[in-house]
């Protein structure tokens, strides 16, 4: 694919990575356990760090990515515990989503391509942990359904 | 892997329940890179040994194979072209999960 189609990608993971602190900010508050609250204060910083690296990746493409917005929408409403894990888990198979859409664009930009696929399986790990059960396909859930 | 997962699973009855969902994970992945392929169990109706090994080293193995199946998967991008690139990323990251959550299994009592 193209080089525009691989900026693309990356907007869209540097979009998702910025939603997914803003999620964890808001649904982490709602967990439960302290083993859930200690997991997503976790998943909180590999975001943030994850925001970054996908900033130098667009940097190193002469692109720049837009600043983080003060709100997003959440997959669905969190109001408890149980609501906070899913969210949670929606959030990480749309993260993943993007880093899938990465890979496919970054054919023959290796570091990138590895890079993201590393950052969907951190992702998937998460998603899998919120659902307490795995999905076979992370990242394309929402592709194979349509 | 099926064959990991199949094997496990006879000589442990006890975690053929918790095993299952992860199997059919496995057989999902050839279907989608196979779709001919065959992934009924081939072992079912043999009639192997009961394992020596206690479960949760079965478990801890099989964690083990599917940790060196997700870091196998990031080399085998790089030959792929973008979609099949996509599929096995996605892959990779469903045998991350499943080592993350056998992991999870393995120190649970």
């Amino acid at each position: 694919m193209s080089e525009d189609s691989l900026t693309t990608a990356l907007l869209a993971a540097a979009a998702a990575e910025n939603a997914a602190v803003y999620g964890y900010s808001v649904a982490g508050a709602k967990l439960g356990t302290p083993q859930d609250k200690a997991a997503a204060l976790a998943a909180y910083d590999v975001h943030r760090a994850q925001v970054e690296v996908v900033r130098e990746w667009l940097f190193a493409r002469s692109s720049t990515p837009p600043p983080a917005a003060p709100v997003y929408d959440l997959p669905s409403p969190v109001t408890d515990a149980t609501s906070a894990g899913t969210t949670l888990a929606a959030i990480e198979e749309s993260t993943a989503a993007t880093y899938a859409d990465v890979v496919a664009a970054a054919v023959g930009s290796a570091a990138v391509q590895r890079g993201a696929a590393l950052a969907l399986q951190s992702a998937a790990v998460r998603e899998a942990q919120w659902r307490t059960t795995s999905v076979p396909f992370p990242g394309l859930t929402s592709r194979l359904g349509s | 892997m099926l064959l990991a997962y199949d094997t496990a699973a006879l000589s442990h009855p006890e975690l053929a329940s918790v095993l299952a969902p992860l199997r059919a994970d496995h057989a999902a992945h050839l279907q989608g890179l196979l779709p001919d392929a065959n992934t009924n169990s081939t072992i079912a109706s043999s009639n192997p040994a009961p394992s020596s090994s206690p479960s949760d080293a079965v478990v801890g193995d099989l964690a083990g194979l599917e940790r060196a199946a997700a870091a196998a998967r990031l080399d085998d991008l790089a030959a792929a072209g973008g979609s099949l690139a996509r599929l096995l990323a996605s892959i990779g990251g469903c045998e991350a999960s499943h080592a993350a959550l056998l992991s999870l299994l393995s120190v649970q009592p």
